[in-house]
């Protein structure tokens, strides 16, 4: 029989064209390569860096010791330990109840032929029946439910949705006001400068600046000048502005505020 | 006894040492708009006139065109908006702190038969002094231009600067059924028609250091250049070679020219005299080279050429006569036109079936787009100081001039419906 096959074949290749078998392999490829080129999965695709999203708390002061306000924000080492499972561990006795109480059910089944405890048995049955169907119907009610709000969250499409007040880097617990934040944050209110009014952005001028324990503006001076007058008359009228920030601070002290334009540059 | 000394010493040293300096670093202002207070000028003597409210309009829309200010809302202004205080001893700064604003403006007018006298004021809210003080005489009528003029002033006291609101734009226009070449306020008002060829007129240039304006014009059927003298509408044709002579650009000291000549063959770019003789060949190729443009040193002219294919945006050395391809994407692209500050160049490009504005360093960098909007932008031209660009719309069918900022912000139409308007052009300072 297979003498025969084999002489079959060779009359089919002596039938076909010499090379026939290679150019079918060659369509094949071709009919394979063609649609993965069309499909642009050879395409470099550039993923796009997630773009960050800060939760900019416009009604409240700057907080001391802000919380973390990243989804994405890096959990510290500590906490890991705190949720490390042991507890877990001391929650397996239940193997005990699975081994050794059984085997005496098994034992005590003869009994088991009496009529009254088929009653009591099918009675509780049901009632278990009935509590494990109510609890799949709760179940299947929640997972519905977070299904909606996750197709909600989903819908709405901004990465922020989830992210918690606070800052990228915060670790603490964001109660308190920031008494360096709240005074950067109130110099840089009274700070106004038009990019129209400069020909660069590379600028940067500093100042020293004392402030009492009642938040009254002592002396000042300008450490450091850009060199650029619109830019220096900017920043003083800023420190001249601010001469009371209307909150006390913890103690009397000096600060030395930089100004530049970096946030600008960026964009 | 010298132990306890020594404590003492080093517990006197401990508390003499100053406590460190708390560093704080604050990379943007808190806003970037100067809140200023524009108070209605008020009549030196006399009765009030609609003088103020004319003065009031063009300085309302000069700075607002700006960008560069927070206009404080006039309702909360108090008392001292009714004092003239042309002298900052009789400014209620105080009353201006109030009110957060860093800058006010006040001034006064007095009508004398047909004459007309404005003092106008600038103070710093905050050092309480004065930025900048003017008194212009004029005539009745001339409130527009004193306001352009101390919009300006407030610019350059505020920027070092001059604003270029005190400025004319040139443009095309179909209002009278042909392309004449017109004259209007850099906002938009006062048109003037100052050609009536009744043919074609296009590419209107200023002369930076005359009051005369180049243009083309297919007046005697060839599109010859000519020149006309502003206030005395003398008019001489200037360049009459057989076939193109266009795109004329004056060298920003007004010496010289660029133009595009085909001299009936193709068409590349030349230097001209002020006389209309050739002083030198730019280009020498067979790509159509059109539409050049100075570099603020009068070294370089950008132009198109299609020598590569597609028209793109290339960079000639006159002395040199090196050229260099500045546009490498897009397949059509523009009438560049040289920023006065020489930072940018500014072309339009074809993009999604419509022309759009774009801005690129001469060195080829920061290519960016700055209309996004529906309907074909063409022909931008840098305002003298740089800051604003004026183009064509071409939108349902008609076509208007627009100006914004460079960068792509405060875009609004300055021509008036009811004609197709096109090629602007800005002037220098006008003094």
């Amino acid at each position: 029989m297979s003498e025969y096959y084999r002489h079959r074949r060779h009359q089919l290749h002596q039938l076909l064209e010499p090379g026939l078998r290679r150019m079918l392999l060659f369509s094949f490829v071709l009919h394979l390569i063609v649609p993965i080129i069309l499909s642009g999965v050879l395409n470099a695709t550039h993923k796009t860096p997630k773009v960050p999203v800060y939760r900019v708390n416009l009604v409240n002061k700057p907080v001391k010791d802000p919380r973390a306000g990243r989804p994405d924000a890096v959990p510290t080492k500590k906490k890991k330990k705190k949720v490390t499972p042991k507890p877990v561990a001391k929650m397996i006795p239940v193997k005990p109840t699975k081994t050794v109480k059984t085997k005496p059910v098994v034992k005590k089944s003869p009994p088991v032929k009496t009529v009254k405890p088929d009653k009591t048995a099918q009675k509780s049955l049901a009632k278990r029946l009935a509590e494990m169907q109510a609890e799949a119907e709760r179940k299947a009610k929640l997972d519905k439910l977070k299904a909606a709000l996750a197709a909600q969250q989903a819908d709405l499409g901004r990465p922020d949705v989830q992210a918690p007040v606070g800052e990228p880097d915060g670790t603490g617990k964001g109660i308190g006001v920031s008494d360096v934040r709240y005074v950067e944050n109130f110099i840089k209110e009274q700070w106004r400068l038009s990019e129209y009014q400069l020909p660069r952005l590379d600028l940067e001028a500093e100042v020293k600046v004392y402030y009492s324990k009642e938040g009254k503006q002592g002396h000042w001076a300008m450490v450091k000048k850009s060199g650029n007058p619109f830019f220096d008359n900017s920043v003083k009228t800023a420190i001249i502005k601010s001469r009371e920030l209307g909150y006390e601070l913890p103690d009397a002290g000096e600060f030395e505020i930089i100004f530049n334009l970096k946030d600008l540059q960026q964009r | 006894m010298k132990k306890i000394l020594g404590i003492l010493l080093l517990v006197s040293l401990f508390s003499s040492l100053p406590a460190l300096a708390v560093r704080i670093e604050i990379s943007a202002p808190g806003e970037q708009t100067i809140p200023l207070a524009l108070t209605r000028f008020l009549p030196m003597g006399g009765s009030a006139t609609d003088s103020a409210t004319k003065v009031d309009e063009v300085l309302i829309a000069d700075l607002d065109l700006s960008g560069l200010f927070e206009l404080a809302d006039r309702a909360a202004f108090l008392s001292d908006a009714e004092e003239l205080g042309l002298h900052s001893t009789k400014v209620d700064f105080g009353q201006w702190r109030l009110l957060g604003v860093d800058a006010v403006v006040k001034g006064g007018y007095h009508i004398d038969g047909e004459k007309l006298v404005v003092e106008a004021r600038l103070y710093d809210v905050v050092s309480q002094r004065l930025l900048t003080g003017r008194r212009y005489v004029g005539k009745v009528g001339d409130e527009r231009r004193i306001a352009h003029s101390f919009a300006d002033q407030i610019m350059l006291a505020l920027t070092g600067k001059m604003g270029p609101f005190n400025t004319r734009l040139a443009y095309i226009s179909t209002r009278s059924g042909h392309k004449e070449l017109y004259l209007m306020e850099v906002d938009g008002q006062n048109p003037l028609r100052l050609t009536d060829h009744r043919s074609i007129v296009l590419d209107p240039d200023f002369s930076p250091v005359r009051k005369e304006i180049i243009y083309t014009s297919y007046k005697k059927s060839n599109p010859d250049l000519y020149r006309k003298e502003i206030y005395t509408g003398s008019e001489a044709r200037f360049s009459q070679r057989p076939g193109l002579n266009t795109g004329g650009r004056y060298r920003s000291d007004g010496g010289e020219l660029v133009v595009t000549l085909s001299k009936g063959n193709n068409s590349d770019i030349y230097l001209l005299g002020t006389d209309g003789t050739i002083h030198k060949r730019l280009t020498t190729h067979w790509g159509i080279d059109v539409s050049p443009s100075w570099s603020p040193d009068g070294d370089k002219i950008a132009f198109v050429s299609d020598r590569r294919g597609n028209p793109q945006i290339f960079v000639v050395d006159i002395n040199s006569l090196k050229v260099e391809r500045l546009t490498f994407e897009g397949k059509y692209n523009a009438t560049p036109d040289w920023s006065p500050t020489g930072e940018w160049i500014a072309f339009t490009r074809r993009t999604e079936g419509q022309f759009d504005i774009f801005l690129i360093r001469p060195d080829g960098s920061g290519e960016h787009r700055l209309t996004f909007a529906p309907g074909t932008k063409e022909h931008p031209r840098f305002s003298p100081d740089g800051r604003f660009l004026v183009y064509s719309l071409d939108l349902k069918r008609e076509k208007s001039i627009h100006v914004m900022r460079i960068d792509g912000t405060g875009d609004r139409r300055l021509s008036a419906p009811g004609g197709n308007d096109t090629h602007p052009a800005w002037s220098g300072y006008w003094q």
